[in-house]
């Protein structure tokens, strides 16, 4: 019997092509657009790689020569030498071959072209050298302690990333709202119809969530491991932890798209789309989704508003995952994140649970 | 034997709108009970009442002898519904739409094929049954909304405007169908504002109007109630005097006029007075031309008892 | 005008979502307010680092050390020192160190014992970690070399101080732009609302129009073909002027003077271009609609597309040489050349965006090409 409820309702859901649209399609393609438009960002602007240089020798300088071989053999080389004539020097500057060229003169001049990191990382070499001619002292103390281990991935890109699964789990709202559209007597005949069937409502109400909550999550799972084995994103070591995250997300989304369906106003199917896609973008920018440093602003002046965005315990529950060592935030986030979905669950099912309407 | 359904002093508002005003309804086993109405006379709310889809102020109802309420699911084991807008699902097939509802009442599996397979015979749509809604036509839509309602064979069915846009053809289908599966024993509510359906297949009739119920009986009943009389126009050339003093002496005879080639006799009551009148005429020597025979009909009936037309409303 | 006007009417339902667009178009170029900086100066500066510094010694030592790493880097208030607050600050890249300066960091520099003295907390394997450690290290080896010289603690870090200020001679060759103007921005993301307020407007009219019944009507009617056409034409020229005025009106609310000169012009010119390639994609997605529900899913993925992959959401230099290869097929790729080239433009020839317009205009050339074959297409079938 309850089979039954679940068969028709798995292929309903299946044949209803904007709802799979807007929660699978949407976020791969959104996800893929935001790869391959800086996925790899960081490791070109960031990462300590080997910069590539040219060095002009206008005079014998072994100092100089001694200090570049030092930083540019290794595995922590700093730079890596390119051979080029002044002419070809110039030009590969220009067009970003190499980033800067250095000029062996009667002093060390060096030519740039424009001032982020890598020329930074030049400049300083360059002050560096300098100095310790100035200064007559070779020797390097090692001052600095890390007290970071790496853990997990420190790529801030992921974050955008969580942000879109955040949104898929939310999108799931459309689900909510499109079965509670068949499910009330008051909002369609289809409704009416199943309202005077001999089966307790809860028993179908419960099929149709417990269906539909199955339904999304592998969507959101299918989501989910295209980015981790297509796009090839690091989510940390801690795998097997995401998915109840994920489970729970989508669990508010439906329940809140069941929700928004109860509501009295907007009456017309129309009006309460849009409010649920209203609903689930904003909470997905205040996550940080194509609006970077909201979340942030919002931690600062109302941290509450962070407490009960469930995108946002998504995202923070899946970053927590992959950059703290100890689990005590996650924890925090899918307790936050059960409370809300517990939350709406219940509003939603006594909204639900009523039978017989003053009005049809 | 309990009235399969029984309706006592029901009251139903809507904000400021009174539907339903003291209705009383009972319907007998087996019968085709017929609600003709104007629009928005309450026909729809005593259906929604009834199954208890709807909240209501005041009275009772009781189906099979027992009180309906939201939760009575042994009763509405026995009910089947066919709702005035289609209520299927435009993403399953003809034949899993009919499945899923059947489903909802009939839980052994192989019965539930059986009466699945029969209802699509039934209403005719064994050549659609991968088809989904969206690919009907309007009369093939209305025909799988009533197989949805009435596959798991129910005892009592509640028609509400099953023909609304469906074409003549597919009307009259609907129509046998509804007499079929009262043969077979099931009791039908019906209701409509098209009163020729009503005449056509009720045995009882409930007349409503702005929630109250204005007359009640088979359609004779309701017909006889009233003073109409029937109108016989007949297009006679030079009509010899005689005749028409003796269609004047024939029985129920009330006024006859003979103006311009037209003859109009009217009578009141009896049945076949255009035999007799004709019987009279077959002395005539001229020519009949053209033959109009009007009985009253439910819209009379209507019309005499609120003083407006039933199809203003339509 | 009977064609015609029914596409005025149907345009006028949906201008509560081209003024949806517009307003998210306000809300992600005042985002961007903050970001614009003036232009570039022509010396080389150094980047300096975000660095919070926790002095828990207290000492002159420490105070010399924390001056010198205040000096050469931007400061950056922390909200408390836990680890977990230190590791989302340096997530969300707020902050490229924290340094440390433990109890005791005195007495360890006075008995020259200095290694591991300093703690820090940085990104694994990033330049600014590297960066940041060599700043702090070369510092102290000078000083503690002076130290060493027998200099008093004090002297020794000032010593060091003084020594940090030689720089070398750095020259900027080319200014190569990596901030851009408010301007700039307003007509990049022009590029991507340009795509949604058209397509959400227009698709959904073209639907109408092509749906069966309503062609064929309009076909038996005594409406000849070629009217119908133009007025059609004429109606997604209209939608365009419409769209392309309300832009203008705003570019002069929010840019004002910035955008009356040869820049400005130059940039509209290269907008207007792309607008012209943006109508012919949407008489293309007209014809080959088919429901409502697809608009606003096809207009999301065309618009997001063309804008990460076109360099529109992200700057050009940025994105990687597969995606530039791929970019190259894209008309906002050129659009966006064409905006950096009309941004940058000084003096010379401008011939360079009638370059890019044209592009813009082979690529409507080609969809309103695609769109007529399938026109063709569909009426043989039909027959």
């Amino acid at each position: 019997m309850f089979l039954h409820y679940i068969k028709y309702c798995f292929i309903t859901s299946l044949r209803k092509k904007e709802i799979i649209f807007w929660t699978l399609l949407f976020p791969i393609a959104l996800s893929t657009f935001m790869y391959a438009g800086f996925g790899k960002i960081n490791e070109t602007t960031e990462l300590a790689k080997p910069i590539p240089v040219a060095v002009i020798h206008n005079q014998k300088d072994e100092f100089f020569d001694k200090a570049i071989e030092s930083i540019s053999k290794g595995d922590k080389k700093i730079i890596t030498v390119k051979n080029f004539s002044i002419n070809n020097a110039t030009k590969a500057l220009n067009s970003g071959k190499i980033i800067g060229i250095f000029y062996v003169d009667d002093t060390i001049s060096l030519s740039v072209k424009g001032n982020n990191l890598k020329e930074t990382v030049l400049s300083t070499f360059l002050d560096e050298y300098l100095q310790r001619r100035d200064s007559m002292n070779f020797s390097t103390v090692y001052a600095c302690k890390e007290q970071l281990k790496s853990h997990g991935s420190q790529d801030n890109i992921i974050s955008n990333f969580y942000a879109i699964l955040a949104m898929t789990c939310l999108f799931s709202v459309f689900t909510g709202l499109n079965q509670i559209y068949t499910l009330q007597g008051n909002l369609s005949a289809l409704g009416a119809r199943r309202s005077l069937a001999p089966v307790p409502k809860s028993i179908i109400i419960f099929s149709e969530f417990i269906t539909a909550l199955f339904l999304q999550f592998i969507i959101t799972s299918i989501g989910f491991f295209y980015m981790k084995n297509i796009l090839k994103l690091n989510f940390g070591e801690r795998i097997l932890e995401i998915f109840p995250v994920l489970i729970l997300g989508n669990a508010c989304g439906i329940a809140l798209g069941i929700l928004v369906g109860c509501l009295k106003f907007p009456r017309t199917e129309g009006g309460k789309a849009g409010l649920a896609t209203g609903i689930s973008m904003i909470l997905s920018v205040a996550d940080d989704l194509c609006a970077p440093s909201i979340r942030i602003m919002i931690e600062r002046n109302y941290p509450i508003l962070n407490r009960i965005n469930p995108a946002t315990l998504i995202s923070d529950a899946l970053y927590s995952l992959n950059v703290y060592e100890t689990k005590t935030r996650y924890y925090t986030n899918l307790t936050y994140l059960s409370i809300i979905a517990i939350i709406l669950c219940v509003i939603s099912y006594i909204l639900t649970r009523r039978n017989r309407y003053a009005s049809l | 034997m309990s009235h399969v359904i029984e309706i006592n002093n029901l009251v139903k508002r809507y904000n400021d709108l009174l539907a339903l005003d003291h209705f009383n309804l009972t319907v007998e086993e087996g019968e085709i009970l017929g609600l003709l109405g104007p629009n928005g006379s309450g026909k729809t709310t005593t259906i929604n009442c009834i199954l208890s889809l709807l909240t209501y102020d005041k009275g009772s109802i009781k189906v099979f002898g027992q009180e309906m309420k939201p939760n009575s699911y042994d009763l509405k084991k026995d009910i089947g519904v066919v709702m005035q807008d289609v209520a299927v699902f435009d993403e399953l097939t003809v034949y899993e739409n009919i499945d899923y509802f059947c489903g909802l009442y009939i839980k052994d599996k192989s019965l539930r094929k059986q009466y699945v397979e029969e209802t699509i015979d039934f209403v005719e749509l064994s050549d659609f049954r991968k088809f989904k809604p969206k690919k009907l036509s309007g009369g093939l839509l209305r025909r799988l909304n009533i197989a949805c309602g009435i596959a798991h064979k129910p005892k009592l069915i509640f028609f509400d405007e099953p023909t609304v846009a469906v074409d003549p053809q597919s009307r009259n289908k609907i129509l046998d169908g509804i007499k079929d599966l009262n043969k077979k024993g099931a009791t039908i509510i019906y209701t409509s504002h098209y009163m020729e359906e009503i005449e056509q297949l009720c045995s009882r009739i409930i007349i409503m109007d702005k929630g109250k119920s204005i007359a009640a009986g088979t359609k004779e009943e309701l017909k006889a109630m009233i003073h109409k009389t029937e109108k016989i126009q007949i297009e006679v050339f030079d009509l010899e005097t005689n005749l028409l003093e003796e269609i004047k002496s024939l029985k129920y005879f009330e006024n006859a006029t003979y103006k311009n080639n037209v003859l109009n006799v009217s009578f009141k009551g009896g049945r076949n007075n255009l035999a007799h009148v004709m019987n009279v005429l077959s002395d005539h020597s001229g020519h009949l031309g053209r033959i109009y025979s009007e009985h009253p009909t439910l819209n009379d009936v209507f019309l005499e008892i609120t003083g407006t037309e039933l199809r203003d409303y339509a | 005008m009977q064609v015609y006007n029914l596409f005025l009417k149907i345009f006028k339902s949906k201008i509560g979502q081209i003024v949806m667009y517009i307003v998210i178009f306000l809300g992600i170029t005042m985002l961007f307010l903050s970001k614009t900086s003036n232009s570039p100066s022509n010396d080389y500066k150094a980047q300096k680092l975000v660095v919070s510094i926790n002095d828990k010694d207290n000492s002159l030592e420490s105070k010399l050390l924390r001056n010198y790493i205040s000096r050469n880097t931007k400061k950056y208030e922390i909200s408390a020192l836990d680890k977990e607050t230190i590791q989302d600050d340096l997530f969300f890249r707020n902050v490229d160190a924290v340094i440390i300066i433990p109890k005791g960091f005195s007495k360890s520099f006075n008995s020259n014992n200095i290694t591991s003295s300093i703690n820090t907390y940085t990104l694994p394997n990033t330049m600014t970690a590297n960066l940041t450690k060599n700043l702090v290290n070369k510092y102290l080896s000078t000083a503690l070399s002076y130290h060493k010289q027998g200099y008093s603690s004090s002297e020794s870090l000032i010593k060091a101080e003084k020594n940090a200020k030689i720089h070398g001679n750095i020259k900027l060759v080319s200014k190569k732009t990596t901030t851009f103007t408010m301007r700039y921005y307003f007509f990049s993301y022009l590029g991507y609302i340009l795509i949604c307020t058209c397509f959400v407007s227009g698709i959904p009219i073209l639907k109408v129009l092509n749906s069966k019944k309503i062609d064929a009507r309009i076909q038996c009617s005594s409406y000849r073909f070629s009217k119908k056409n133009f007025e059609i034409f004429l109606g997604i020229a209209t939608l365009g002027l419409i769209v392309f005025i309300i832009f203008t009106i705003l570019s002069f609310i929010i840019l004002k003077k910035d955008v009356l000169t040869i820049n400005g012009a130059l940039l509209f010119l290269n907008a207007f271009g792309y607008i012209i390639m943006v109508l012919s994609l949407v008489y293309l997605f007209g014809q080959l609609v088919k429901k409502d529900v697809y608009v606003s899913g096809i207009t999301n993925i065309v618009a997001l597309c063309f804008s990460f992959l076109g360099g529109i959401f992200i700057p050009l230099n940025y994105l990687s040489d597969t995606v530039l290869k791929i970019a190259h097929f894209l008309p906002s790729y050129w659009y966006i050349r064409g905006c950096e080239f009309a941004e940058n433009y000084n003096s010379g020839s401008f011939i360079e965006t009638f370059h890019y317009i044209s592009i813009e205009l082979i690529y409507a050339l080609v969809f309103y090409l695609i769109a007529v074959t399938i026109i063709k297409m569909k009426a043989k079938n039909s027959i």
